[in-house]
Parts: C-alpha cells; structure tokens; sequence
C-alpha cells in the first residue's frame, strides 16, 4: 500500500500495471530499474519478476545488493585519487566523487530506460517530449531531448 | 599478428576552415563499472593548451564514444560545468549569449558515436581542463572499449578503472603511458561477475537507485529448472480446457476499408495458429464504430470469417467505446463474454483525437491482454496510441497486419518469445504522501514488500486498485490468482 501511493517510487518497466509485455532485449536478457527516497526505514531487498515464454511462465526473485558496501568500496577507490592536487583543483572533492559513483551510473541508467518506457505509455508525441525533456533534463544528461550547456558567468543563468 | 590502426574521430581544432590542431597535454581515464549489468561510467579528462593562437580562443572538441548508444551525462571545461536544458532552449540561449559575444558551448551527438563542443576560453599557453562523462554499455567479455587516438604523442596519460565491487580493472595501457597517441584505442577489461542476475543499488542525492540485469542464460536455466518440475498430465485435456476464446473488435470506420481483406487473412492465421498449439479456437466478433454490436459469440474461423467479410466499412471512429464500464474491453473480459485475449483491428485514427481516448481505468477493463496488428506501412495509423493500449494491457502491437501469422503467433503463445509480464518492486518504506497521476490509469499491481513491519521478505503482496487510485480508496487483497510468485520464487543468485 506505501508503495502503491508513494510517488518517488517509480520502477522501469512500471509495477503499477497489472500486466506487462515487455519482450527481452536483442542479447536475449532483460533490464529493470527503479528509484526510491534513500530517506527511507530499510533499503529494498529484492525484485520479483514473472516471465514467460511459449505458455511456460517463470517468476524470478532477484536479491538487491545492499548500497552500503558497494559506496564504501567506491568511496575508498576514489578517495585515494580525490587526494591529488589536480582532482582538489577541478571540482570540490564531494562534487567529483558523486560525478564518478556508481549512484551516477546508476541514475544515468534508470534515466535512459524510463526515456525508453516514456514513448509507449504515452500517445501524445508532445506529452511525451515535454515529460522526456524534464526528466533528462533532471537527471542532467545529453539525449534526444536535451542538450548540455555550459555557461561561464552567472549572468548567464538559462 | 598485427593490429590495423585505428581511425578515430577524436579532434581538437580552431578554425572553421584550416581546423588548426590543438595540443592535448594529459589525458586522465577513469572507468566506472558494473559488471553485472555490463555498464560504465567514463570519466575522460583532457588538458588541453592553446599553444598556437596567442588569444583566447573557441577550439571545437569532437569526442568518440564507444558506440551510439553511450550517453553524454557529464561535460565541463575548467570549473564550469554545464547543464542540461531542454534541446530547444539550448539552442537559443546558446544564439543570444554568442550575440552578446559571452561564452557559451553546447554538447550535440554529430554523426552516430561522435560528440561535438565547443571548448571557450582557450587563453594562449594555459592549460584547461575539458572533462567529459559518459554512460556506455561494456562488451560482451566485459570490457570497455573506446576508439580515441590522438593526433599527436600526449604527454601523459593515465588509466583508473574500478568495478562495483572495487576490483580494478586490467586495462591496455597498463595504467598509463607516456608520449603516446594511444594507437590501439582504450580497452578496459573486467574479471566477470560474480553472480549474475544480481540487482545492484547505490544512493544519490537522497534518493537510493537500482540497475538489474538478467541474462539470457539465467532465463533459460529457469524455465529447464520449470520444465523440468512440471508433471506430465495424466488424462487429456478436456474440450472445454482445449477451448480457447478470443475476442475480436473491429474497427469498422471508412479509413479501414483498405485493409478489409488483409483482416481476414488475420483471422485465418489466428485460427491456424492456435491449431498448431493443440488449442481450438471460437471468436466473438463485435464492429466499432460511433457505435458497437455484437456480430456474433463463440463462432468458429469460418462463421467468423463470414461475418467479418459482410461487415461495411463506413462512417467514423469513436474509440471512448473501447473503454469504460458497459464498454467492449469490459464486456469481452471476465466480466462479460470472458474473452482470454482481444483482437482489436484499427487504424487507431480517432475523430476527435483525445476527446474520445478510451478509459482503461474503469474496473475490469483492461483484465485481458488487448493485441493489435499494426497497420501495413502507408496506411495512415495512430502507432502511438495503438502502442499505448497495448502497453496499458499487458497486450502487443509490434507486428503488423502484413505478416499475419508472425501476429497470430504472438497472440496465440505460439512464438517462444520470452517476454516480462509483471514487474513486482520492492516496497519501500515511506509516510504516505498523495499521488500525482503520472499517467492515465493504473490498475491492479502486485506489490513486493521486503519492509519487516509488514509481510516477509520475498512474499509478495497483491494490491488491487480499481481505476484511478487518486478518485478511489486502494482495497487490499488476498493473493488468490494463479499469478501469484509464492510457490514459484526462487532467488536467482
């Protein structure tokens, strides 16, 4: 029910609906992604997907990895670097790190399949291209329906 | 053995015309992986010299990529980082700050895996730092391979790879060099998962994200796992088992008089396809237009095919009439005439466009899989909401009316596609908050709280939400259907 109302929780393909066909990729495998508030009481665990091919139909159960050690890991690899003068020089240390995490990668990916998602649940190309712009606009990437802009002053405010 | 060289795109130039070469001094690489999901984050960082022009300078980058899929997500040149705005709106702050002779550079993908930006200042002999991000996918023997040479020997170059585990990567430079023009491209190579199937996570800005991937090998291990715990049926199925019942609404309007006979070729390959499954198959059969009927229940191809070649074409199309309580989804689904799978044949086009969309909301309306042949190629469509009712239903609209039984058969089952028909989350834990409507309706879910308050971890929980849940209250279920995962999930790992 927590989940079903909260509006921060938005999964590719979308648990919402009650049945899906969503054919596997050209290499045969299947992608998912979700966002949640990390704000929240315990991490998820794990996803259920349910598959089928011909008539035989499988559910799958897949263990999410907890985000703490993978941050640790990353946190550690990367800090090693972000000690050198030049990394100090380019961006704030916090900043370089999060451009170059794994949360990055992450959200970059839950990003472009959502994009993917957008074309067919919506039937309205305009809808579609407005609320495609807003979320790679958000998400900070160059796509089909954005561009990156780099501005020098601050009077230079887009 | 020799390797050819490679021909890279990769150029740093001033000039519209002589495109004067510009220096690359250092060059920086850090890659990001996730092995499991055979995605990486690139950092590429370049010092770069105007040491040609003595003035500032607008040097133009061109930036190869792994392939065209890879995605910009990250570009600065100095300390000034750029953002993302919508395509439009770059263009014409980009055209009014070059009208007030102000820095301004844009990032636009020029040719398939080519990124073009402009690099401004470039002041004479200072070194800036242009710093580009990109999300690609790996190969598949786990590597990251970017086709970037240089056109002259860079001073230094260095290599930093990392997967999510922490393991670095082995990369062809040895992790770094010097005065090389990195003949061979960069190749970044990872020891493969570890497991496979596994669902990563990582937390960005107060939000916590996650990527899953599960390969083809994985599927096919779990349906021989299934195939080989299914018993064998002792008596033959009975007629009424075998039966199979497909609704079929067609789309009676003038626009589709053109593909009246190419319908009829459907319907005999669905007949056929469903013979080849062992199943025998009775339509029903209703006509569409600014109004309904029934032409007749559980017909055979042939009685079916009768009706369907003395329908006339003529007037318009309101397809409002698909959707609804009392309408042609909820009467062909469990409700009323217990359709397995709808057939709608349309051309999607609609008189009054989104005045007359069909509400799928309504309860019992989108119980069954609504599949549509999309239209032959020059026959004027509305792809996108054909896609879009079959996207709400769990339905297909991908192959078209010119190759009937390539439909029939996804319809039927008869094609071995391996397709996701339910998506279950994980529940996160959050205070209720009111829902927006993010998109047009949304219907029965099937939720998986992994909170200990609530239920066991990997026990799913099956919400029904009639229509909109902003109108209606949410009413808890029990899972009683065969959908259900309990008996059948297994961790994947």
């Amino acid at each position: 029910m927590e989940a079903w109302t909260d509006e921060q929780l938005q999964t590719t393909p979308d648990c919402r609906l009650a049945a899906l066909r969503v054919p596997a990729s050209a290499d045969g495998s299947f992608r998912l992604s979700g966002v949640c508030s990390a704000s929240g009481r315990t991490p998820p665990a794990s996803v259920t997907l349910r598959v089928q091919r011909g008539a035989t139909v499988v559910s799958l159960t897949l263990p999410i990895s907890p985000p703490d050690a993978q941050m640790v890991v990353a946190a550690a690899a990367a800090t090693e670097e972000a000690a050198t003068a030049e990394a100090a020089e380019w961006l704030s240390c916090a900043e370089w790190l999060s451009c170059r995490s794994l949360g990055r990668l992450l959200q970059v990916q839950h990003t472009l399949l959502s994009l993917a998602r957008m074309q067919e649940e919506n039937y309205d190309p305009e809808a579609c291209a407005a609320a495609a712009a807003e979320l790679a606009c958000g998400c900070g990437i160059a796509s089909e329906y954005s561009s990156l802009l780099k501005l020098s002053m601050a009077e230079q405010e887009p | 053995m020799t390797t050819q060289p490679l021909t890279s795109p990769f150029s740093l130039t001033y000039g519209e015309d002589t495109k004067l070469p510009l220096t690359v001094r250092a060059a920086a690489f850090h890659v990001n992986a996730a092995i499991s999901q055979q995605l990486a984050l690139v950092e590429a960082r370049l010092t770069v010299c105007n040491d040609s022009i003595t003035k500032d300078i607008e040097a133009t980058l061109r930036f190869p990529l792994p392939d065209s899929d890879a995605t910009v997500c990250g570009f600065s040149v100095g300390v000034d980082r750029a953002v993302a705005v919508p395509k439009a709106k770059a263009a014409e702050v980009a055209y009014k700050e070059r009208e007030k002779g102000r820095a301004v550079a844009t990032a636009a993908k020029v040719s398939g895996a080519t990124w073009e930006t402009t690099v401004y200042p470039l002041p004479y002999n200072q070194a800036v730092e242009v710093t580009i991000h990109f999300v690609c996918n790996m190969t598949a023997d786990g590597a990251v391979a970017l086709p970037l040479v240089f056109a002259a020997p860079v001073e230094r170059i260095t290599v930093t790879a990392v997967d999510e585990d922490g393991t670095a990567g082995v990369d062809n430079l040895g992790g770094g060099t010097t005065g090389s023009t990195m003949p061979d491209g960069l190749r970044v190579r990872f020891a493969p998962a570890a497991t496979e199937g596994c669902i990563v996570s990582a937390e960005r800005n107060g939000s916590l994200y996650w990527s899953g991937r599960v390969p083809k090998a994985a599927l096919d291990r779990a349906f021989a796992a299934e195939h080989a715990t299914v018993t064998p049926v002792a008596t033959a199925p009975t007629d009424e088992a075998n039966e199979v019942h497909v609704g079929i609404i067609v789309d009676t309007s003038r626009s589709c008089a053109p593909i009246a006979e190419a319908r009829l070729a459907c319907l005999a390959a669905l007949d056929a396809s469903y013979a080849s499954c062992g199943r025998r198959v009775r339509f029903t059969v209703w006509s569409l237009s600014r109004r309904t009927s029934c032409l007749g229940e559980r017909m055979e191809a042939a009685a079916a095919r009768a009706v369907l070649a003395a329908t006339r074409y003529d007037g318009g199309t309101d397809l409002s009439l698909l959707g609804g309580e009392g309408g042609l989804l909820d009467e062909a689904g469990p409700r009323g005439k217990g359709c397995e799978a709808v057939v709608l044949l349309t051309d999607g086009v609609n008189n009054l466009l989104a005045k007359q969309m069909p509400d799928l909301g309504a309860a019992g309306v989108a119980a069954v899989p609504l599949h549509m042949p999309l239209p032959p190629t020059g026959l004027n469509a509305n792809l996108a909401l054909l896609r879009w009712l079959a996207y709400q239903t769990g339905g297909s609209a991908a192959a078209r009316l010119d190759d009937p039984r390539a439909f029939a058969d996804a319809v039927s089952g008869a094609a071995a596609q391996t397709v996701r028909t339910r998506h279950a989350p994980p529940l996160p834990l959050h205070p209720l908050r009111p829902l927006r409507p993010l998109r047009p309706l949304h219907r029965v879910c099937s939720l998986h709280p992994c909170n200990p308050l609530h239920t066991p971890l990997h026990t799913p929980l099956h919400v029904l939400c009639t229509s909109d849940p902003l109108d209606r209250p949410l009413t808890p279920s029990t899972p009683p259907s065969a959908d259900t995962h309990t008996p059948d999930d297994r961790p994947l790992a």
